[in-house]
């Protein structure tokens, strides 16, 4: 019975990407009839420079945004589980997490409210364009990368740490000379993480989002309203693919960072 | 300031440790002198894990000093102390091999590549660990990465080398032959160790001193044998080894011995004292260990139970007083089944000497 119950829910959830899949290799003009296998939508796609240009901004704000994300979130979630009680340690705790929670509609209108305001006061950042989407994106990405850090920092022998104290290294070094290191495979599907959530998101973009600097997921909202082409579906079945083997690889560096781990310590 | 080379090496002066207001560590001094290999004792939460610590810098006292060779080392960073630790889980870096775990202190002291690793191959052979420069820690036994860990910590050249339970993560027969190697360390290099053990018979192979701690101060320091043989109270003799203890009140002394009246055994015993004897009719404890009891002769028992060990018979009298007394009986023949079984009738009596009476 449970096992019926969990393979609903896994149908719920990927059913319909399963048909989107497949009617993305549909021959037909219209959506909702087979017209037979074909790869003309993703041809056609080839061809479509708007979809071209906001895939190649989406990468890049994917790019850029993770690794400013995976910088702060590893720090943040560093200083949270090693130095034990500062005060107010449950407050920042809360607020480095909170992004995750928070709806999108407020995360993206609140930063969209301080863009304006920063560029009337320091003229700084001019409009929004592909730099405003990343900082939006690196806050998020940030939140979910120090969470992961910090999981992985609650299994961590500390003594390593003395240990690298006792021989002489200062506390700068020792991060990036030890605990880094050995965090490493933490990090990396931080970063992977937070590269899919940026390719994902459409809520957050469009606020701080400005012209010429459409995002992926924008242009595909934007095509659907107009109606729905076949190559929005072909379109769907390239970001599928990306954010799962985004998962793949970030899930098969844990297991194997986690398996090597418990055979050194036994 | 100038290091006096005349006062003892390591200088603990009321030494104090709260956390949350929680005594750690209460007023603890001590003197350790060069080439010391002196063994901290104690239970779980008596504080010597927090005074090792306190030693390598990653806690700061309350109160109280610590000076080695007369420089108060308290506010330096562990990274600047004379001091190395080995750790309880070894601590290597994982993603190190061998002789770059090794190298790690000596890169930092900024020394060259040359000397740098003749020292670690130095250091390799010293812990017998020659071919193993490019192994991973992961890629090693518990025992060998002890060995690392320990040329590690050697590596430095440090006055005085901490270890914290260094031989507790290895098994039996293991940890006997490494604490003989420990020792053959110990007298190579000339470093003071300062060891902390849970173990007593670790402590008492290792120690030339050893420091008995309960609830964050020193109960007894003195050398093994003494600790051994003539522990200062209940609480020492119980912890190291096997002890019976008999409640009996002072009657007289005779020479260096202090006649007792012990009720268990049901007549007046003999025993030695530390000091002067107390007062007739102070309550006192008789203290005999197992194995100073001979059966055969003497003061009349019933066995309760025993025990077949291999090397020794552990037989449980039942004393007409009243109480039990643990005995320990060498297998000298081998063994059959014994003619002394449960509810036979025995003998057993002691030298005056073998037994000590304790104050409290």
């Amino acid at each position: 019975m449970l096992r019926f119950l969990a393979l609903i829910g896994f149908a719920l959830l990927y059913v319909p990407l399963l048909v989107l899949v497949i009617y993305s290799f549909n021959a037909s003009q219209l959506v909702s009839v087979w017209g037979g296998w074909s790869f003309r939508w993703y041809v056609e796609l080839w061809q479509n420079d708007a979809v071209l240009e906001a895939a190649w901004v989406s990468l890049q704000v994917a790019v850029l945004s993770a690794t400013l994300g995976t910088a702060f979130g590893t720090v943040i979630g560093y200083i949270l589980s090693r130095f034990g009680k500062f005060r107010l340690r449950m407050l920042f705790t809360v607020m480095a997490t909170a992004p995750i929670v928070m709806p999108e509609v407020v995360t993206g209108l609140s930063l969209l409210l301080l863009f304006i305001t920063m560029e009337q006061m320091f003229g700084w950042p001019e409009g929004r364009s592909i730099l405003t989407i990343v900082i939006a994106h690196a806050t998020f990405g940030m939140a979910f990368v120090a969470v992961v850090i910090q999981a992985r920092l609650a299994g961590f022998d500390k003594s390593i740490e003395e240990a690298a104290r006792d021989l002489g290294a200062r506390p700068l070094r020792i991060f990036m000379g030890i605990t880094l290191p050995v965090i490493a495979p933490a990090v990396i599907s931080g970063w992977l993480l937070a590269f899919t959530l940026s390719l994902d998101d459409l809520v957050i973009a469009s606020f701080v989002s400005g012209q010429g600097s459409s995002t992926l997921p924008m242009v595909i909202y934007s095509k659907v309203r107009l109606g729905v082409s076949p190559d929005v579906n072909a379109l769907g079945t390239i970001v599928i693919l990306i954010v799962a083997l985004g998962l793949i690889v970030g899930t098969q560096i844990m297991n194997r960072a986690e398996a090597r781990r418990k055979r050194g310590v036994e | 300031m100038k290091p006096s080379q005349d006062g003892p090496f390591l200088r603990i002066r009321n030494v104090v440790k709260e956390f949350d207001g929680v005594r750690a560590v209460d007023d603890l001094s001590l003197d350790i002198g060069r080439k010391e290999l002196f063994c901290l004792l104690g239970g779980s939460g008596s504080g010597k894990s927090t005074l090792l610590r306190m030693l390598a810098g990653f806690e700061k006292p309350t109160s109280g000093s610590i000076e080695i060779e007369g420089r108060d080392m308290v506010g330096i960073d562990p990274a600047d102390r004379p001091v190395n630790m080995m750790f309880q889980s070894y601590a290597l870096f994982p993603h190190m091999n061998v002789a770059d775990n090794v190298a790690y202190g000596l890169r930092r002291m900024g020394m060259g590549r040359t000397e740098r690793d003749a020292r670690v191959t130095e250091m390799l052979r010293l812990v017998r660990m020659e071919g193993f420069a490019a192994r991973k820690p992961h890629q090693m036994s518990g025992g060998q990465r002890q060995r690392v860990a320990l040329a590690r910590a050697l590596a430095r050249g440090p006055k005085l080398l901490l270890l914290d339970e260094p031989l507790s993560a290895l098994d039996r027969k293991l940890r006997e032959e490494t604490q003989f190697e420990l020792m053959d360390i110990f007298d190579k290099t000339g470093t003071t160790f300062v060891v902390v053990t849970h173990d007593q018979e670790e402590a008492m192979t290792l120690a030339t001193r050893i420091g008995v701690m309960d609830k964050g101060q020193l109960v007894q320091v003195d050398t093994p044998r003494r600790i051994y043989e003539f522990p200062r109270n209940k609480l020492i003799a119980d912890f190291v080894g096997n002890v019976n203890l008999l409640d009996a009140t002072v009657t007289g002394s005779d020479g260096a011995l202090v006649r007792l009246d012990c009720p268990a055994m049901g007549q007046e015993v003999r025993a030695a004292c530390e000091g002067e004897p107390p007062a007739i009719g102070t309550a006192v404890t008789l203290a005999i260990r197992p194995e100073k009891i001979t059966l055969g002769s003497g003061h009349p028992a019933v066995v309760d139970d025993y025990a077949y060990r291999g090397d020794v018979t552990r037989y449980r009298l039942r004393l007409p007083g009243g109480g039990m007394l643990d005995v320990n009986r060498p297998n000298r023949l081998r063994a059959g089944e014994g003619d002394i079984t449960w509810e036979t009738p025995v003998l057993f009596d002691f030298a005056p000497e073998g037994a000590v009476m304790l104050r409290d």
